[in-house]
């Protein structure tokens, strides 16, 4: 009877042994070791011209004046090799000659301050002020 | 005059073993790194510099070159960040430090990512195509939320981690790369990780050019003022 509880025993654990080795990972762990390189340089490629700019001038992204956050972004990038885009197609100048003040608040927020893109949007805004006061005079100064 | 000889002859033997033992003691790491990262679809971060890391004051300083000239540092549960105008002390996971590449190699921890003597624990080890897999499992109660960590090694080095959570997806990965084998302490010249958001991959690069252990040249960075306390900015 000792022996036969023995073996049941022996049986019982060996069984338990092998249902626990069979909860092993349900992928091939070799498998999810595979890497993607291609995608991997792919993924951060666009910073690699940024990187031998500024290590070639030892200098930092504001002194490189790309952008002033320390993040850049792809539209950023093309601005680095002059593909620079006005704010949703549309010239800044015109932005500031229709919407004034608000216009070009409008070209800073969308170029992360471009210089070049808020003076052009300056030149619109004092454009539309000027016709907006030769109008005024002309029409206070000639009535219909 | 006998006695002299002899005692000469010790004092030069203790002295050879003294620089001997010294000589392959590492405390100190000093690498040039070069961060970047995919942070989402349309934004990149480009960080690099140099890091000093001391493994007996703990003590992990960042030179940071680009984007802006700032030194970071990390003691303990301590992060300190200096800019040209601004300081800034504050809390830090204590962990920052201990699972950095500088102290997994110096430390020697690399070889098993520094889980043991943590909530993980060896389950399970494997040898699959040419990789030797060791799976570390969390202990109860913490395996009701967490998941395995699987860990590669190849040629004696490790070469892989990768994070899964208790459904065994994959959340992480982390491949080690380009190890410098000419070191006294072989180190990856190049990390590449990769984090799963929304079921898509968003990478890290990270590259370490310039490694030197115990260079006793720049004790500016490795004695570097560290604060204790947290709080404050100025």
């Amino acid at each position: 009877m000792k022996i036969k509880t023995l073996l049941l025993t022996l049986a019982f654990a060996v069984s338990s042994v092998f249902a626990l080795a069979g909860e092993g990972p349900k992928k091939n762990p070799a498998a999810m070791f595979e890497l993607d390189e291609a995608a991997a340089y792919e993924a951060v490629g666009e910073l690699s011209n940024i990187e031998k700019l500024a290590k070639d001038s030892d200098a930092t992204l504001s002194e490189l004046d790309i952008n002033a956050d320390g993040l850049v972004t792809n539209v950023q990038l093309d601005s680095l090799t002059n593909v620079a885009e006005a704010p949703l197609g549309i010239p800044s100048i015109v932005w500031g000659f229709c919407f004034g003040l608000l216009g070009m608040v409008f070209v800073y927020l969308m170029t992360d301050g471009d210089r070049q893109e808020v003076m052009s949007s300056f030149y619109g805004c004092l454009a539309a002020v000027v016709i907006s006061v030769v109008l005024q005079l002309a029409i206070g100064l000639f009535p219909f | 005059m006998r006695y002299r000889s002899t005692l000469l002859m010790l004092i030069g033997i203790c002295l050879c073993t003294l620089s001997s033992v010294y000589g392959q003691f590492y405390q100190r790491v000093e690498a040039d790194f070069t961060i970047k990262e995919q942070l989402t679809d349309s934004l990149s971060n480009l960080t690099f510099g140099r890091a000093y890391y001391d493994l007996g004051q703990g003590k992990l300083i960042y030179r940071v070159k680009f984007p802006e000239r700032e030194i970071w540092g990390f003691q303990d549960s301590v992060f300190y960040r200096k800019t040209a105008d601004t300081t800034l002390v504050s809390a830090s996971d204590a962990q920052a430090v201990r699972t950095s590449i500088f102290h997994l190699v110096l430390s020697g921890d690399l070889d098993n990512f520094g889980l043991p003597d943590t909530i993980f624990q060896k389950a399970d080890v494997a040898r699959e195509e040419g990789k030797i897999i060791t799976t570390f499992q969390p202990i109860p109660p913490y395996d009701k939320v967490l998941g395995a960590i699987y860990i590669s090694k190849e040629r004696k080095v490790v070469t892989g981690v990768i994070i899964t959570d208790k459904e065994e997806k994959i959340l992480g990965k982390q491949f080690f790369r380009k190890y410098d084998m000419t070191l006294p302490l072989p180190f990856p010249q190049e990390l590449i990780q990769i984090t799963y958001r929304k079921g898509k991959a968003y990478y890290r690069i990270t590259t370490f050019e310039n490694i030197q252990y115990n260079v006793r040249d720049d004790e500016e960075w490795y004695a570097y003022p560290m604060p204790t306390t947290v709080g404050g900015t100025e």
